[in-house]
């Protein structure tokens, strides 16, 4: 199998990590920047399995993120729905989205399929836009309402008010998302996604209709993409078109591709690196961004499994120094011998 | 079990197929051969979807298949190989084998994400074929690592681990590049899947391997047919002499 695994160690450290994040890392700040990871682990683990397991270059990714938090926003202040159940119909919206999206376009490949995906969010960014009775336009809408409590029986009921209770919302749906990807890219589902991007006439030559699997992936990817929005509008209490353009899309990506493409964890290291780290050094967005490209080409140079791939690096690189009875911090003699 | 009838192609001037008939017995192995761009990989994609016919029919038992679209063609029971060896690299050597029995449909393919808890199970059938061609010892080695002629076995063997079970096998160019002791194992291996059943159609430029497997021949030569008949006689046709054999 490819590089599925999530490893024995990767997966409870997250948890317990994740778990004990509030008390370990107490203030309001610092649980933001919590829920931001858990968001981006939502989205760039929704994007992996579109780009990374499947191989289709679709760039809309944070359009969708858009549907669900303009889409449960609008059924919320405009129709009166319940926001539960605006946040699941602004889901569900984002899925035949893309599911018209991808019928229309995945029988497109590379760069055509990328030109028309990002010719969809444009489309959408511009609508938001411009549609000012509906949408305030570019200014954006203010959010006056929270998530209302979920009632757990036995328990106190799960009550929207503090950082930390939308923490470990987020935290729940990222970890689901994590746990829903993997289980499909170990699945049967997930072979042929995975073949798909190997080769794709190969694929539809051993009997699989590839155009359908792609377009689920698709339509799975998006509806993920949109939970992400759904539920993060609220606890933003603010949203704008610009929060969902295509520079939007290209971050995730980036993440993605720093993290490692086709594994379950570089979504995670790169939200957690490429999220908090530039916040807590309080880096300036230029610089930020120039810093995301340099990264971007040094990852893709010198280390194309991205930062879940230097475990593994590591420890091949242990192995053969000790295959050749060299110690671990030798240098050139190493390079001399081979 | 295999009827083309007068099927043509073309690509913008050239026409690459014109009007070609054949016919395919059952549990034979028919010869298709031809000078370069004689149309013989072209006919193949016509038979197995890949590129639609402007004209023609082809049945495959009793059933029309020009308009079927490649994966429902393999699923009507034809499978076929490459010229370039196409298999998935970055899957193990058994993952190989084992896609091709999984189910085809989204859906039923889909219940494995929540309820078959070993997707990646190898199967007896899939071992049996990997002992075939000696590739068990590297069962979990990424195909892509494998030799050249390594993945002309694996594609081979990956053919027969086909659900449903492929009754037609298209082999473009089996031979090619490969060296002589594999040109004996693969000739081995088409004649014993010829004894459990299977029907091959075969593209091939060496004469050696058409005149020792092939039954029937037939010749293409600027994507007209121009002989069809035993190798023997075919050998000995004054037009396949002068479009492709040459004096």
């Amino acid at each position: 199998m490819t590089r599925n695994g999530f490893g024995l160690l990767q997966a409870p450290a997250f948890v317990v990590v994740g778990v004990l994040y509030p008390w370990l890392f107490p203030g309001d700040y610092l649980i933001h920047l919590g829920s931001l990871v858990c968001l981006y682990v939502i989205l760039t683990s929704s994007l992996n399995l579109i780009i990374g397991y499947t191989g289709q270059f679709a760039v809309a990714h944070a359009a969708f993120y858009g549907v669900g938090a303009y889409g449960s926003v609008l059924l919320v202040t405009r129709l009166g729905v319940p926001v539960w159940m605006a946040a699941m119909a602004a889901i569900v919206l984002a899925g035949l989205f893309a599911l018209v999206i991808g019928l229309l376009t995945l029988r497109l490949r590379g760069a055509y399929l990328a030109i028309c995906t990002f010719a969809f969010s444009e489309l959408f960014r511009l609508t938001l836009d411009n549609w000012v009775s509906l949408t305030n336009g570019a200014n954006g809408i203010i959010i006056r309402f929270t998530l209302p409590t979920i009632a757990l029986p036995g328990l106190p009921g799960w009550r929207f008010e503090s950082r930390p209770a939308y923490y470990y919302l987020f935290l729940l749906l990222a970890g689901a998302t994590v746990c829903l990807i993997q289980r499909i890219v170990s699945s049967d589902v997930g072979r042929v996604l995975q073949a798909i991007r190997q080769d794709e006439v190969l694929a539809r030559v051993a009997g699989f209709p590839t155009y359908r699997y792609k377009v689920v992936a698709f339509v799975v990817g998006s509806m993920l993409a949109a939970v992400a929005g759904a539920t993060y509008a609220p606890y933003l209490s603010y949203i704008a078109p610009d929060l969902f353009d295509i520079n939007e899309t290209i971050y995730i990506l980036m993440i993605v591709m720093i993290g490692g493409l086709r594994t379950i964890g570089g979504p995670l290291w790169g939200s957690i690196l490429l999220v908090s780290l530039p916040q807590l050094l309080d880096i300036k967005p230029v610089v930020r961004m120039l810093v995301y490209g340099v990264t971007l080409i040094i990852i893709m140079v010198r280390l194309p499994g991205g930062l879940s791939q230097i475990g593994q690096s590591l420890v091949g690189f242990v192995a053969r120094r000790r295959l050749r009875g060299l110690p671990v911090g030798a240098g050139s003699a190493g390079r001399s011998d081979a | 079990m295999l009827d083309v009838q007068g099927i043509r192609k073309r690509f913008g001037g050239i026409t690459a197929v014109d009007d070609v008939s054949f016919q395919v017995a059952p549990h034979s192995i028919t010869g298709l051969i031809g000078p370069n761009g004689s149309g013989k990989t072209v006919t193949f994609n016509l038979i197995g979807g890949l590129s639609r016919v402007e004209g023609g029919q082809i049945f495959f038992q009793g059933e029309r298949i020009d308009r079927l679209s490649p994966d429902a063609v393999t699923q009507r029971g034809i499978g076929r190989t490459f010229q370039n060896v196409k298999i998935f690299p970055d899957f193990s050597v058994a993952e190989n084998l084992v896609i091709m029995g999984q189910p085809r449909e989204v859906l039923r393919c889909g219940r494995s994400i929540f309820w078959n808890a070993r997707p990646g199970e190898i199967g007896a059938r899939n071992r049996d074929l990997l002992e075939l061609v000696g590739l068990s010892e590297k069962r979990d080695e990424p195909a892509g690592s494998l030799s050249y002629g390594q993945q002309k076995l694996l594609a081979f063997v990956a053919l027969m681990a086909l659900r449903p079970d492929p009754g037609l096998i298209l082999l473009d160019e089996p031979m090619a590049g490969v060296n002589p002791r594999l040109v004996t194992t693969l000739l081995g291996l088409i004649r014993l899947f010829q004894a459990r059943g299977k029907t091959f159609l075969i593209i091939e430029h060496d004469m050696r391997v058409i005149m020792e497997l092939c039954s029937t021949v037939i010749v293409l030569d600027q994507g007209r047919k121009i002989a069809e008949g035993p190798p023997t006689e075919v050998r000995r046709d004054e037009r396949v002499i002068e479009a492709y054999l040459g004096r």
